[in-house]
């Protein structure tokens, strides 16, 4: 056969396969399109049965009182945990911090829920009265007064004159008030969260939380016997510190969903407690994704010495007693200081 | 059969020696080497580790120098009127392009002279400027503005996290800005971090080294973990291992003192030297680490080197000493060889001609004498041999012939109805020198006789041999009892060749009389056991032992007997018997057997007295002839 009658043969050949292969490939696009939809809607069918069964269908804005750290661990371990979810909540950690007014930012309705000390609760409640404690999550205050012997500072009465650094946040009250009771004259220097004014010796005397500031000075090598200290729940002055708070309009509109958080939140701290190792190592990658120095360290020892203001008197663990309640407003009316004009079951609606 | 162990060899036993004395040297030669240079690389690796330490100490102060340095410049054309803001600003813009030591400049107002704008900081984003105001409230309690606001000084940060412009860790130089004596504001500096970082982290000793910065209240601010930067300080590393030496470290270095420790807890640093020294510009601290293995590697190398150098002598030496000891050895194997050899009877066997040296010479040519004395002592040796197989096998025959001598045991010896004889003679060697003997002389009269002859050997042998012939020959002349024995005595008197002398006992019994006649020159007693187990003990003797005295009196005794007495006679050899304590038997060690028997003929007597006297020697030596003979007088 003639050579180009062989070429033009198997360019005709050519043509056929191409053909071919076109047209099963546009029978498997065809064909697998029509699979693809099945499986997306299969996908779509199963997504939302899934979310009618488990997905929050609640979103809470919670707010903490500090930036990220243990103090707040019962709060990730529960949502970690999937204990928010279980209750039907979706619940949102607001940032925290010396910036962050929490009782100003919950009566603007930015947050939901937040934390603070009782303290704080009480008096602040005396602007609007609608404060309602979820849960009291601390028993015991862990406030400390700490001064430096180096600055002359052995006894209380040394701290008359000197220079004192308090929290430029409402949780600086219990100490303000400690002073006012034993009539302390200092001057008083706002501080945000860094002790390091009182480490290069810019301050005699500064409060700290035990479970945190006064750590962080034993790890910037300050010996205990260097100091002299004040530890707060060792005085009259000892008081239920942190809680969670929201206003009456929510709680009422929310009843349910404040107690499950309020039961979540303690079932959190429980499983914080009881697994210290992954408390801590949730910890620092919060911590670590929001730029905060951590250590391990000091994050144990902050969950060591939270468990013991949690879990103090065991029986009372998430319960607001009502003698902290009147304890606290008996402190602000001695020092002339607005309170609270609510009941003790109006401000703790779920106590019994 | 117990093995007996093979005994090593010479050089086996050389090089162990040699070995274990190498060891001793070698160690306390390592020893020694240790002690002195360990403390020489310790101080070289302080000096080399001080040396790196004060040179990065050096750039980072420079670094910082050039920020304080830029500092006050900024501070006078602040204060020069004829700079205002605008210009001020693109000021400061230049230098943060010129320098990129800098990351930017922020300048802060105190509250009371803050306005809405004025507070700003610049920085370079980019190679574009980048310019940012401040609100009051984000820097009026940040650490950077309070602490040098408050304490009225200079200040320099421990890093934080810059979110408002630079958006990176930083460290900042923070100076009040005054004006008519009151502190208006604070101007910040920054620096990055991790340029710090790039200072401080390629600082690599040996495999393992690596330096850090700890800042003046113990955060570690550069350090080879990235995780530790920033988070930890030297107390917290200390508290997570529970290191109270890390810890005094930790305050020493915050201190601004300077040492080179020696770490060995449980920490993140492990077993390692610690290196450190203070920042003078903002009291932080650099400390350079090496893992205690890399300080010593040197010296562990050094000590391998004399290790293996210490092995190489050895080998060397033992090599030596076994050649050597093989080649010196080597005549003694062969001289080993041919000694067997003539052990083993080969006394031709060729002794080497040379044996290497001295002493293998000396001994060659003593053992080639010992060989020719060996030839001819053997040669003398089968000699004698043959001699006295020679004497031996007539010492044989003449035993023999003195068994023959003996009259064999009967009944009734030549049909003499009234008596019976049994004797036993057993010699304490090959032959003896004890004789007994009997015979009738006439129809009426029986001679008996007992000798002992003094000494042993084929001398009395012989003497026997001759009393006995002797005897036989003069009897036949019915001599009396005394009279035979007095021409034995001048028979043995006339042989004065044979020095020995001759005790005997010889009686003549008449037959039809039961009369007895006897005669003891110098013997053992005769006993006479009578019926009813009595017995007659006669201990005189008529003489001195025969061949002493020539013509010697001999007397004698006469007695009679009745029928069933049975005459005991026996030689010293029985008496003089010893029990292993070496105690004699005695005459009374005789009787006493004697009492003791119940028998019925004399073969019966005779043989269990000799059993008895066997059973007394038990395992003691034989020393002497042993004869016994009994005769019993008409028994029947």
């Amino acid at each position: 056969m003639p050579v180009l009658g062989d070429k033009l043969y198997f360019m005709k050949c050519k043509r056929f396969y191409y053909l071919i292969v076109g047209l099963l490939i546009v029978s498997i696009y065809f064909s697998g399109c029509k699979s693809e939809e099945r499986i997306q809607k299969n996908i779509t069918s199963e997504d939302t049965e899934a979310k009618n069964k488990s997905a929050p269908s609640f979103t809470i804005r919670y707010r903490p009182v500090w930036t990220a750290q243990t103090q707040f661990a019962g709060i990730y371990m529960a949502r970690k945990m999937g204990f928010y979810q279980d209750k039907g909540l979706n619940v949102i950690i607001q940032p925290g911090g010396p910036n962050y007014s929490v009782y100003d930012l919950l009566q603007k309705g930015e947050s939901d829920i937040v934390q603070m000390s009782l303290l704080t609760a009480v008096k602040r409640d005396a602007e609007n009265g609608n404060l309602v404690n979820l849960a009291q999550l601390m028993q015991k205050t862990s406030l400390m007064l700490v001064g430096k012997k180096s600055r002359g500072i052995n006894s209380l009465a040394d701290f008359n004159g000197k220079r004192i650094g308090l929290w430029k946040t409402d949780e600086r009250l219990l100490a303000s008030l400690f002073l006012l009771n034993h009539n302390l004259k200092m001057d008083i220097v706002d501080l945000d969260t860094s002790i390091n004014l009182f480490l290069k010796d810019g301050l005699d005397v500064i409060n700290v939380m035990r479970y945190n500031e006064y750590h962080l000075m034993l790890q910037a090598g300050i010996n205990p016997q260097d100091l002299f200290t004040v530890s707060l729940d060792e005085t009259q002055f000892n008081l239920a510190d942190n809680g969670l708070y929201t206003t009456r309009a929510f709680y009422e509109k929310h009843p349910q969903e404040c107690r499950n958080f309020a039961v979540a939140t303690i079932n959190g701290w429980l499983y914080a407690f009881s697994h210290q190792e992954e408390t801590i190592n949730t910890v620092l990658e919060i911590m670590n994704e929001n730029h905060l120095p951590a250590n391990k360290p000091h994050q144990l020892w902050m969950l060591k010495e939270l468990s013991n203001d949690f879990l103090a008197p065991k029986d009372k663990i998430g319960v607001l007693q009502e003698s902290d309640f009147e304890k606290a407003k008996k402190i602000l009316i001695e020092q002339n200081m607005p309170t609270t004009n609510q009941t003790y079951k109006s401000f703790y609606p779920n106590g019994k | 059969m117990e093995n007996k162990r093979e005994q090593p060899g010479l050089a086996y036993q050389i090089i162990v020696f040699i070995f274990f004395f190498l060891i001793i040297i070698f160690s306390v030669y390592i020893g020694i080497t240790r002690f002195l240079f360990s403390e020489i690389m310790m101080e070289n690796s302080r000096e080399s580790i001080s040396h790196l330490a004060h040179e990065t100490v050096s750039e980072i102060e420079s670094r910082f120098t050039k920020v304080v340095d830029i500092s006050h410049i900024i501070i006078s054309l602040y204060h020069a009127d004829y700079f205002d803001r605008k210009k001020l600003d693109t000021f400061l813009y230049d230098l943060i392009y010129e320098f990129n030591t800098l990351e930017s400049v922020t300048i802060a107002y105190a509250p009371e002279y803050y306005l809405n704008g004025n507070s700003r900081t610049i920085y370079q984003n980019r190679n574009q400027p980048g310019f940012k105001e401040l609100k009051l409230e984000d820097y009026q309690y940040l650490d950077w503005f309070q602490i040098p606001y408050e304490l009225k000084s200079k200040y320099w940060t421990e890093p934080w996290y810059d979110a408002n412009s630079t958006k990176q860790i930083v460290i900042s130089y923070c100076v009040p800005l005054f004006a008519q004596g009151k502190c208006v504001g604070i101007m910040r500096m920054d620096t990055k971090l991790s340029d710090l970082q790039r200072i401080v982290s390629p600082l690599k000793l040996e495999r393992s080294g690596y330096a850090f910065l700890i800042s003046s209240v113990g955060t570690i601010i550069t350090h080879p973990a990235d995780s530790l930067t920033f988070n930890e300080s030297i107390f917290s590393l200390a508290e997570a291992a529970n290191d109270s030496q890390l810890r005094q470290i930790g305050e020493n270095m915050i201190k601004g003192e300077t040492d080179f420790v020696h770490l060995q807890g449980d920490n993140i640093l492990g077993d390692s030297w610690l290196y450190y020294t203070p920042l003078l510009t903002n009291n932080w601290s650099l400390g350079i680490v090496i893992a205690h293995k890399d300080v010593v590697k040197d010296l562990n190398l050094l000590l391998i080197i004399q290790t293996l150098f210490s092995l190489v002598i050895f080998i060397t030496i033992s090599l030596v000493v076994y050649y050597r000891t093989f080649n010196v050895s080597k005549p003694i194997r062969y001289f080993a060889d041919i000694a067997s050899k003539i052990g083993q009877g080969d006394f031709d066997a060729q002794l080497p001609l040379s044996g290497n040296s001295y002493e293998i010479d000396h001994l060659i040519q003593s053992f080639s004498a010992m060989q020719e004395s060996l030839k001819v002592y053997i040669k003398n040796l089968e000699i004698t041999i043959e001699e006295k197989n020679r004497i031996l096998a007539e010492v044989q025959i003449a035993s023999k012939i003195q068994q023959k001598l003996i009259p064999e045991n009967t009944e009734h010896p030549y049909d003499i109805k009234a008596i019976s004889c049994y004797g036993i003679l057993e010699p304490a060697g090959v032959i003896g020198g004890d004789l007994y003997d009997f015979f009738p002389v006439d129809e009426s009269q029986f001679l008996f006789v007992i000798a002992d002859v003094a000494g042993k050997g084929i001398v009395a042998a012989m003497t026997m041999t001759m009393v006995s012939t002797y005897l036989r020959t003069i009897s036949t002349y019915h001599y009396t009892a005394s009279e035979i024995l007095q021409n034995l005595n001048n028979f043995l008197c006339k042989q004065s060749s044979v020095s020995n002398f001759v005790t005997a006992l010889l009686g003549i019994i008449d037959l039809e009389k039961g009369e007895l006649e006897f005669s003891n020159a110098g013997h053992t007693p005769l006993i006479i056991k009578k019926k009813g187990n009595r017995y007659k003990i006669y201990s005189e003797t008529h003489s001195t032992p025969l061949g002493v005295f020539e013509n010697m009196q001999i007397g004698s005794s006469n007695l009679m007997l009745d029928k069933g007495d049975e005459l005991i006679l026996f030689t010293d050899g029985i008496t003089e018997t010893m029990d292993e304590a070496e105690d004699f038997l005695g005459i009374k060690g005789v009787v006493k057997i004697i009492r003791e028997l119940s028998t019925d003929s004399p073969e019966q007597t005779a043989t269990q007295i000799i059993q008895k006297v066997h059973n007394f020697a038990k395992n003691a030596a034989v020393r002497d002839d042993i004869t016994i003979l009994v005769i019993d007088y008409w028994r029947a």
